[in-house]
This record gives C-alpha cells, structure tokens and sequence, in this order.
C-alpha cells in the first residue's frame, strides 16, 4: 500500500504539489486561529459546595452543615475524594470525581443529593453549587479605588456589585467574579436592649413582627367593566422612614414604632474579608473563567469591556486593569516556545545545508517542516486541540525529526540519481525516485512506527502528569505521522521536479568536503572498532554499569519549577488577629513589596470575601505580586520578597508561590505545597497536637523550607453556657434561648429594601452598645415576667471569655490536619524519607493514621507508572523489531542503542540539574524510539546490500554499509540535536520549565547513541550478526518467492 | 479531720486568690494547638502580669479528656523536663451561679517532652486549673482558666 502511494503520488506530481499548498494555506489559517492556553486543560471534575452559615462556630458548622452535605456527598459514581472546610460561618465541600468523569453530570447529581441534605441542615440555610470554573481560572483582577478618597468604601462596593460585575459577568466565557473590600450596602435596624425592655418587648416580639416588614404582594385579577385589573398590594418599604415608623409592638396600650427601640441606618454588611491594590484600599475583583474558556482572547474582551465600563463611572473613580494577569504569562510563554520552534526550524537548514552542501536537496528536505506542521494544525483543529507550551514543546521535540524521513529518501533518491547518470544506458528518472523511495521506505516506515508505538504507553499516564504530558506525546505523534505522509508523497514528486530533471547538477563525486572528512574519519574508527570488537564492548558495558551505578545519586521532581512572572504570597498571622489588624499590616507588606524594583503591582485579599470558596480566616493575606523583567534571577527576587516580608511582618508565617503552581499542588493534594504530611483522626486538638510534634521533629532537617503546620489552633470566643436547670426553672427551652440570642447578636434578616434595580437585605441587630462585652449581654432580656420583672442571659447562663477551634479541615469523611513544607533545592524523594524516618518515632495514638501528598503524591505515582509503561513500550518495540526482522539477535542489536542513549542523557542530567523529573522519564521513553531509528537504519542497509547488491558478510560490508549510512544518521541525529538547542540553553525561561528537562535528555542520549551507534552496532553486527543475518534474508527471499 | 478540713480551706483560698489575682497571659500562639499560660513561682501565683513569668506552658485538651501540658523556655524552644518533678498536681474548680467552687484534683505525668493526664468529667462550664510543679526546688505554678 504504502507503494502505491509513492507510485501515484509520481503519478499525480501536479496534483501533489496543488494538494500541499492548498494544505498549507488552509493549515496556515487554521493554526493562527487555534485557541491558545498556557497549559492543556488541566482540571480536575470537581464540584464545590458552599453553605455561608452566619454566626456558626467551626464546631456547628461541621456538625449541622458540612457532615450531613458530607453523608449525602459520600459515594456517589466516580467520587474520589471529599475534601471540606467549617470555619467560622463557612462550610465549604469538595467533591473532587475522576479523570475523565462529565463535570456536568457530577453537577447534576450532586445536586440531586443537596436535595437531601438540605432536610438535615438548620432552617434559612441552603447549600450552593460555586459556578463551574477552571483550576487556572483566575484570570485577572480588576480594582475600583478612589485615590482621592471623595469616593466611599460603601459606593465603589455598589458600583462593583451593580455596575462592573454585571457587565462582565455578560461576557461569555467569564465563569464567576468574586468581590472583596470596600462595604457591602446593608440597611440595619439596631436595637436598644435597654429601651426594648423600657417598652416591654421580648426577642420573640420584634422577630415577629418585623419579619415581614415590607412586601409587594398580588391579589389575582378582578374584571370592572370590559378590563381586567391586577390587584397589587403595595406595602415594600423603600425609605429608611419607612422602616422607622414600622410597627414592632405595643406597650401600655400604644402601638411602639421601630424608631423608639432603635437606631436605623445604612451600614456595611459585616466583613470577614477586605482588598487593596499596591497598598491602598480598594475592591478587588476576580474575574474567573469558565474551563472552556480562551484565556488570551477573553482577557481581551474583559479589557475591551472594561474600558467602556470605565467610561460610564463617576468622577474620582479609578478602575484599575493594569494588575496580575494570566494572559500575560501565556503569551510569554507561548512566544518562548514559539521562538524556540523558530530556532530550531533555523538550526534544521543550517544542518542540512552544512550535509548536503545543495540548495535543492535542502529545500525539498525543509519542505517537511511547514507541510508537517499545517497538516498537524489542520488535525489539532478538527480534534479541537489548542496551542499551549506542551503541544508547542511536542512539536519543538519533533522538529528536527520532522525531516528525518524526508533526509533519508532524499538523500538516497540523490544518491541512486547519481549512479543512475553514471549508466552507460540511464533508467528513467521516475523509475528511479520511485525505487530509491521504495528502497527505504521499510526503514522509515519501521522507524516511525516505533518512535509512535514508543509514545502511545504514555497515554495511559494517570491524573495531572497524563493531562500534561497527553497533548505533547499527540503533537509529537501527528507531526511525526504528518511527516511521514510527506515523505512518501510531497518529497518524491519534489525530488523529480527539482533533482530529476536537473541531472547536470549532479556530480560523479557529490559528497562536500564535511560529509568527505566524517567519512575517512569514520571509516578509521570504525576499522579499529571492528579489530578491536571485544574492547569495544567491554568499555562500553563498563560505562553504562557506571552510569546506572550514578542513578540513585541523582535527585528527584515531579514537576521543574515554573517561572510564571508573579508571585503568589500567603501571610498566615496568629489566628485570633483582627481584621482590621491583620488589614492594616497586609497593606504595610504591600508597600514594603513596593519598593523592590522587580515589583510592578500587588493585589491584596485579607480574610475571605462572600461566596468565595476559600475558606480563609481574617488572619491569612494572600498578595498577588506581578513582577517586572530584570536581569536578577528568580530566587534572588524571591529571596529579596522574603526579607521585605520579615522586616515588614516579622511574626507571619509566610508561604512564597506562583499562582499555577500554587493552584496546581492545590489540586494535587488539596494544599498549596510540594511536601503535605496529612494526619487523620477523630479530634481535633489530638490532631494538631500530633501536628506539633511532627514539627519539633522535622524542623530541622536540611533542606526543608516554609515548614508549617496548618494553623488549627484555638481562637478567642466569647461563650454563653446555658445552665438547662435555671432555663428550665425559667420555662423556657435552651433551643429558644440561643436562637433568640443569635437573633439579636449576629443578626436576622427581616426583608430587603428594592433600590431601582438593586436589592439590599434589611438586618434585625443589637446595637453595639448592648453587645459589646460580656456583661452587656449578661444584661439581655430574654424573658419578661407577669410581675413586670425581665429574665436576663446572666439568670440563666454563664458568659465567659474562652477558646474554640478557628477551622475544622476534613478529608474522605474524616478530619484532616495537614503538615507542609517546600523543598529547598532538596531532593523530594530523599526529604519525605528522612520525614518518614523522623515521624517513626512519634508515639501515634489509637485511631489517628498519616498519609503523605504534594508533589511528592504525584512523583511517586508518576513514577511507578513510568517504569511500568517504559516496559512495556520496550516490549512493543522488541516485537515489532521481532517480526520485521525475523530475529532475536538483530532486534536485541538495535534495542541497545537504548542503553547507548541512557548513558548521555544521565551524563546530560548530570550536568545540568542533577535531577530526574517526571519530564526527563518521559524525554527519554520519546529518546529510546529515536535513538532505536539510528539502528534501525544501520542494519536494515546491512541487510539491504546483501540481499540486493549481493555483498557478502564481511568487515568489508559492514564499513560500507556503515558509512552510506554514516550521513542520513548523523544528518537526523544533528538536525533533532540542534533544534533542541534552543530549548536547552532556556532553562527556567517561562514556557520552557518543562521543555528544558526534556531537551537535556533528548539532546544528551541521542549524542551518545549515535556517536557510539556508529561503533558499537558494526562491532555487534560483527560479532553476532552472521547467522541472524543469514536468516532475516532467508525470510525475506521466502516472503518475495511467495508474493510472486 | 479538723486538720484536714483546714487544709481544704487553705487550698480553696489559695486556689480562689490565684484566679482571682489573675495569672497573666502569653502573648504567643501554642506550637501543640493548645493554649499558653505563664509559669510563675508558687509565691508569686495570684500577681497577674506582676508576676515574673519563669517559663510558658501549653494546655492540650482532647476531646476524650486526655491532658497534655508542654513546658517552653523563653524563646518557646519545648523545655527537657528531666528537671521537673515527675508529676504534677492539677486542681480543678468550676463555675457557677457567677463564682469558682473548688470541685477536686488530679495529677499529669511526665510522658517524654510533655505531661499527660486524664481530665475528671465536669458537668459545668466554665472551669479553671491550677498546675503545682517542682523544678529542682522551685515550687511553680501555672493556671488555665474558662475552659470548657
């Protein structure tokens, strides 16, 4: 078949080449308008339930809301992991499903069973689904500032809530906005304790009657005449006065309004979060994405819309765009990879032109490239696969072996045109390119076969490392399958236009004076190598044994590290602090940040905003710091932040990240951290208690840095202990008592006040002074008696100042207290089993067990999965060598250019990081299918020249054999060496993190096995080619006698 | 009994005086997850912030009762307890209708770099105790008070 398509291919030459350009063309097109992202869709099926329960304590909320979500949660198909935070007045659910599960079917039953839960939770508490967003979803953010201050903190919160964050949220593609800082507009009624009492009102009383303080309601129709009329009752209260003069009981016969009890006002809702943007308050917006969603362009769009929004604000309102952005990142990124592409294609041509020394063969060859890439393009559009650093690195990995195919027909169909026109009767030209096509079209063929059966294994890589390295090895496999195609078609018909035809170019003698010199050079070598066959072994086998002796010396990561131009920064004070404390020093840090050259802007969040699903406390500020270019390097900038942060803050405990990396552990694990000690049990205190004492033991071992344990510690609380024996003597129930009691000190809302096409809620409060300290609310009434006299909260309860957990952390149904730590220059493997050993120690009470995650989770899995697949790709590709070769020995020859290839690459890895990452097993699982190629090529020729030129076995055989093929192997090997120079010499470059590890491997393998292929594989072939040889040949005449 | 009813009071008094006095407060969060309190002399117990504050301890409570109390020097480095006396009188007192009434004792044991021990049930909320603890021939005292 495949010679058929050679065949009409040299048929059809015009029709080829109309073919190739309009697939250029179209490919062209098609590329540009590809969606571009920083990295594959990496997110993981997860749906987040949300439950805001004011006023609860962490223990409440675990008990009342986030358990009976949890139960309801538990077990549904395809649920791996439930992960949940109760903080104070916030329950957050995680419900992580599998790979590969629909996240709009895990939505759809996961609110199936809320339904459930929902009878099991208090009254006027109802879980949410957050929206669907993606776990790179945090696209931007936006700020309203006033830096005149003639704008409150109250009106830049409305126009965020009323007129920015609609316009946005219109915008298809923006998933969610969340908005912290400035004051969220709230009507509230607060209450005297002492003038309710003076007019004899209970709690019960004023929860009555102002729960329906106000509302529209309709009557039905009612015909009068011919017309028909809607009956509207219009009662909503739409003024402060009205509330005012609302009815809220009697006393002494006369009908007690609101005023008389209370002060009415606006005020701001109250705050568990505020925002600020390069150390000035602001609010600040996060504008998400859905996971479907471009990046680039919808950050384009954001931007656009934003500018028109701004048009349409008040005076001294500033909207502010200019600060952390994710597009920024991705089009650096892509542009390195992009430029690395570019460098590569350069390299390719210098290459070539340096081999062939012709313009002709080098442009047919270079012809590969572009054709490849379109056609590449043209399939990732139709399978709907985008443009990101991975499937750009697949394609930068591949480009040198895009022409490979290409180079070897060429160069043969050169070579046989040659020899053709020193004939005394010439064949015709078709006839040759078509034979000289035919003649290596087994060899690359074979090869590419095994360099994609090398990469398919790679598929089944589970989790985070498969969706990351999924679409390289798929660019990688369609350029190379793509170039395969243009080898057997386009290079051909191009080979007659533009090498048959012009037979006059061709000289009697067409090596230049480079391939000339590697060839007398070459054939030295390998003349001694073959006199010296068993030395040559000996030190080779002696250099890999050394080799794999190095390897557990090396380190070991999961993923590099990125270099995204920003910095996420977590301050965890004391839990306990105040807002606006930990406030006023979040903005301190800021301004302290700005005084290092490399900082452009900081975004700040303290505390959480509401429905934002992180449940932080008022003690953690997270600071977004977009960094300028500068010649300093990460860690020196890094280092610099750090030491700002402790001169500023010394006391906070600081957590120095990138926002991708950072949301990538996060969904690792569920923490934001390379090493996460994750201990479970029934109590919390145990908990962090056993936290404790892994830190004592850890904390010094070398190399560990941002150690800390998850600060579950106990906060104040103001606690008011029923006594059930008074409450009874009382007539009262403890249940009444502390709901009235949360009516009036955290509030109840009675109604919601309609402002034109904004809606604000109404609150029912004590006022400050009669909840402000303890013995304030000793003196509430909560009762009052026929003899006139009032029960109060100290009758019947004991106020006191005491501790109570800050957050309660659960995971798989059971409550999780996590120790993390980052590694510093560390190897990871190396640190946890220096944990593992320290922990050992711990005296683990019953019931409490731990687990290791992070990073570290995902190595190991990785890892494991490696080895497996590595293996089995091994396998596939000693079979089909098996079959095509019909011989154990020459299959087992071309396989060891596999370990030739593993001594340069750890020699490479050596050099370099010192480290093996996930990305190096991969480079070089993709290495053991190229370097395979080279032997491939070297034997099938062996084969090729015995069976059709007649050669005998000999030494003879094997250095002309080697040295016809001297050429398209070095010529390969170079052009994919150098088109991953670019790659090689950008280490921590952003787009290239993972690209660079790769390059090394790739780069440093393929050096070693083709250099030491040109010697080992004669010396083998020597050694114990003979009698396999003679039995592939066997097989081959038998298979043409039978075809005939 | 006369003998022993005298000492119970003298306890009580003396109980009664520390809490009332105050035992003054750790600015510092714990590194167990419990809470902070200073270590003073005995002589010195009832001085509030006056007091000279010799050393810090932490109070664990797990729910199941189990107490552990952590000894840290100045610089919150966790103390060698092989100083201390091995083991340590706990007194417990509770709150109700408004005043501490002495209720009874127990005893924590040195358990590695922390005392452990069983906490009595308690009916009512809040409590406080009062820690006795030898180091070498210093007699000290450390209390918790409004637990719960």
């Amino acid at each position: 078949m495949l010679n058929s398509i050679i065949k009409l291919a040299l048929r059809q030459r015009l029709a080829v080449l109309t073919a190739a350009l309009i697939l250029l063309i179209i490919g062209t097109w098609q590329a540009m308008h590809l969606p571009v992202d920083v990295f594959p869709d990496l997110n993981r099926p997860v749906v987040t339930v949300m439950t805001e329960a004011r006023g609860f304590a962490p223990e409440e909320t675990e008990v009342q809301v986030t358990l009976p979500i949890e139960y309801v949660l538990n077990g549904l198909p395809g649920l791996l992991r439930l992960r949940s935070s109760s903080g104070a007045g916030i329950s957050i659910v995680h419900a992580e499903f599998d790979w590969g599960t629909d996240v709009f079917k895990n939505r759809q039953i996961v609110a199936e069973r809320l339904e459930l839960a929902k009878e099991k939770l208090p009254p006027n508490i109802s879980p949410i689904m957050t929206p669907s967003s993606s776990i790179m979803g945090e696209i931007m953010f936006v700020a309203l500032t006033s830096p005149s201050g003639e704008v409150s903190p109250m009106e830049l919160r409305t126009l965020a809530e009323w007129t920015v964050k609609p316009r946005l949220l219109a915008i298809p593609g923006v998933s969610q906005i969340v908005t912290i800082g400035g004051d969220l507009k709230q009507y509230q009624i607060l209450v005297s304790a002492e003038k309710m009492q003076s007019k004899g009102l209970t709690v019960e009383d004023l929860k009555h009657s102002l729960s329906e303080i106000g509302l529209n309601t309709s009557g039905g129709f009612i015909d009068i005449g011919e017309k028909e009329y809607l009956i509207r009752t219009l009662g909503r209260i739409e003024t402060i006065e009205h509330i005012e003069e609302s009815y809220v009981g009697t006393h002494l016969g006369n009908p007690v309004s609101v005023k008389e009890i209370a002060e009415v006002k606006l005020g701001a809702y109250f705050k568990r979060g505020n925002g600020s943007i390069n150390g000035e308050p602001a609010v600040v917006m996060t504008i998400q994405k859905q996971p479907t969603a471009e990046t680039v362009s919808l950050t384009a769009t954001v931007e656009s819309e934003l500018k028109k929004v701004a048009l349409s604000l008040p005076e001294g309102v500033e909207l502010k765009s200019d600060l952390f952005k994710q597009s920024h990142f991705i089009e650096n990124a892509v542009g390195n990879v992009g430029e690395a592409l570019r460098d590569g294609t350069i390299m390719v041509a210098i290459v070539l032109m340096l081999f062939l020394l012709n313009w002709r063969t080098t442009f047919i060859t270079l012809t590969a490239i572009p054709l490849s890439l379109v056609i590449t393009a043209i399939i990732f559009n139709y399978f709907g696969i985008g443009v990101n650093t991975m499937t750009l690195g697949g394609l930068a990995v591949a480009i040198g072996e895009l022409v490979d195919d290409a180079i070897v027909d060429v160069e043969n169909v050169y070579r046989r045109l040659n020899e053709n026109r020193l004939l005394e009767r010439p064949r015709p030209v078709l006839k040759v390119i078509y034979e000289a096509s035919k003649e290596i079209r087994n060899s690359i063929v074979f090869s590419t076969f095994i360099i994609v059966l090398v990469f398919i294994p790679l598929f089944a890589l589970s989790g985070l490392e498969g969706k990351l390295f999924s679409p390289m090895g798929e660019a990688y496999i369609i350029s190379i399958l793509a170039s395969l195609f243009v080898s057997l078609t386009v290079t051909p018909v191009l080979c007659y236009y533009l090498l048959g035809r012009k037979t006059n170019l061709l000289k009697s003698e067409s090596d230049g004076f480079f391939v000339k010199f590697l060839k007398k050079n070459a054939s030295k070598i390998i003349e001694k190598s073959l006199a010296n066959s068993k030395a040559v072994l000996v030190i080779v086998s002696i250099v890999f044994a050394l080799t794999l002796f190095s390897i557990p010396y090396m380190g070991r990561d999961f993923l590099p590290t990125f270099n995204e131009g920003s910095v996420t920064l977590g301050l965890q004070a004391n839990p306990g602090i105040s807002l606006e404390t930990s406030n006023k020093k979040g903005m301190e840090v800021e301004k302290a940040l700005l005084t290092i050259p490399e900082v452009k802007s900081t975004t700040r969040r303290v505390g959480r905003a509401e429905m934002d699903e992180h449940a932080e406390g008022v003690n953690w500020n997270e600071i977004d710091v977009d960094l300028r270019k500068s010649e300093r390097s990460k860690e020196e900038i890094f280092a610099h932040i750090r030491n700002k942060i402790k001169e500023t803050w010394p006391e906070v405990y600081v957590n120095l990240g990138q926002p991708i990396s950072h949301r990538l552990d996060h969904m690792l694990s569920g923490v934001r951290s390379q090493i996460a000690l994750k201990v479970f049990g029934p109590d919390i205190v145990e908990l962090r208690r056993i936290g404790g004492e892994i830190f004592q033991r850890i904390k010094d071992i070398p190399g560990l840095k941002d150690l800390q344990v998850e600060p579950l510690v106990q906060i104040p609380q103001l606690k008011i202990f029923i006594d059930k024996e008074e409450v009874k003597r009382a007539r009262m129930s403890a249940g009444t008592m502390a709901q009235d009691l949360e009516a009036l000190l955290n509030g109840h809302d009675v109604g919601q006040m309609v402002e034109g096409q904004q809606i604000h809620g109404v609150l029912l409060r004590l006022d400050e002074e009669s909840r402000s300290n303890p013995e304030a609310i000793e003196n509430i009434s909560l009762k009052l008696l026929p003899t006139g006299d009032h029960v109060k909260v100290k009758d019947l309860a004991n106020v006191y100042k005491g501790n109570g957990p800050n957050m309660i952390n659960r995971e798989g149904l059971q409550r999780r207290l996590v120790v993390s730590a980052n590694s510093e220059g560390a190897d990871l493997n190396e640190l946890v089993a220096r944990i593992k050993n320290t922990i050992d120690e711990i005296d683990w009470p019953e019931g409490y067990h731990m687990e290791v995650g992070g990073q570290f989770e995902g190595q190991l899995r990785s890892s494991q999965q490696m080895i497996w697949l590595g293996l089995l790709s091994f396998t596939l590709v000693f079979l089909v060598l098996f079959f095509h070769f019909n011989s154990t020995v020459l299959a087992i020859q071309i396989m060891l250019n596999i370990p030739l290839a593993l001594i340069g690459s750890v020699a490479a890895i050596y050099l370099t990081s010192r480290s093996f990452s996930l990305a190096s097993l991969i480079a070089f699982v993709t290495l053991c299918g190229i370097a395979s190629r080279n032997g491939i090529m070297m034997i099938s020729h062996y084969l090729h020249l015995m069976i059709e030129e007649k050669e005998n076995f000999g030494k003879s055989m094997i250095i002309r054999g080697t040295l016809e093929r001297l050429v398209p192997v070095l010529m390969t090997a170079l052009t994919a060496v150098l088109a991953l120079t670019p790659l090689l010499f950008a280490k921590g470059e952003p787009g290239k993190e993972i690209l660079h590890p790769v390059a090394v491997v790739i780069v440093g393998g393929l050096l070693t096995s083709t250099l030491l292929d040109l010697i080992v594989t004669p010396v083998l072939f020597w050694l114990f080619g003979e009698k396999a040889s003679q039995k592939a040949i066997k097989k081959y005449q038998r298979l043409k006698t039978e075809e005939f | 009994m006369k003998v022993l009813s005298l000492c119970f009071l003298m306890i009580l008094s003396f109980s009664l005086s520390a809490h009332e006095g105050g035992h003054g407060e750790v600015e510092e969060g714990g590194k167990f997850g419990g809470i902070m309190s200073p270590i003073v002399e005995k002589t010195e117990a009832g001085k509030g912030n006056k007091a000279k504050f010799l050393y810090k301890a932490e109070l664990v409570r797990a729910a199941s009762g189990k107490l552990s109390m952590y000894i840290f020097d100045e610089k919150m480095n966790v103390m060698d307890l092989k100083d201390f006396s091995p083991e340590v009188l706990a007194k417990l007192e509770v709150k109700k209708k408004g005043k501490f009434t002495y209720v009874g004792e127990f005893k924590l044991k040195k358990n590695g770099n922390h005392f452990t021990g069983e906490l009595p049930k308690i009916e009512y909320k809040p409590f406080n105790i009062d820690f006795f603890l030898k180091k070498g021939k210093q007699d000290l005292f450390v209390g918790f008070s409004n637990l719960d």
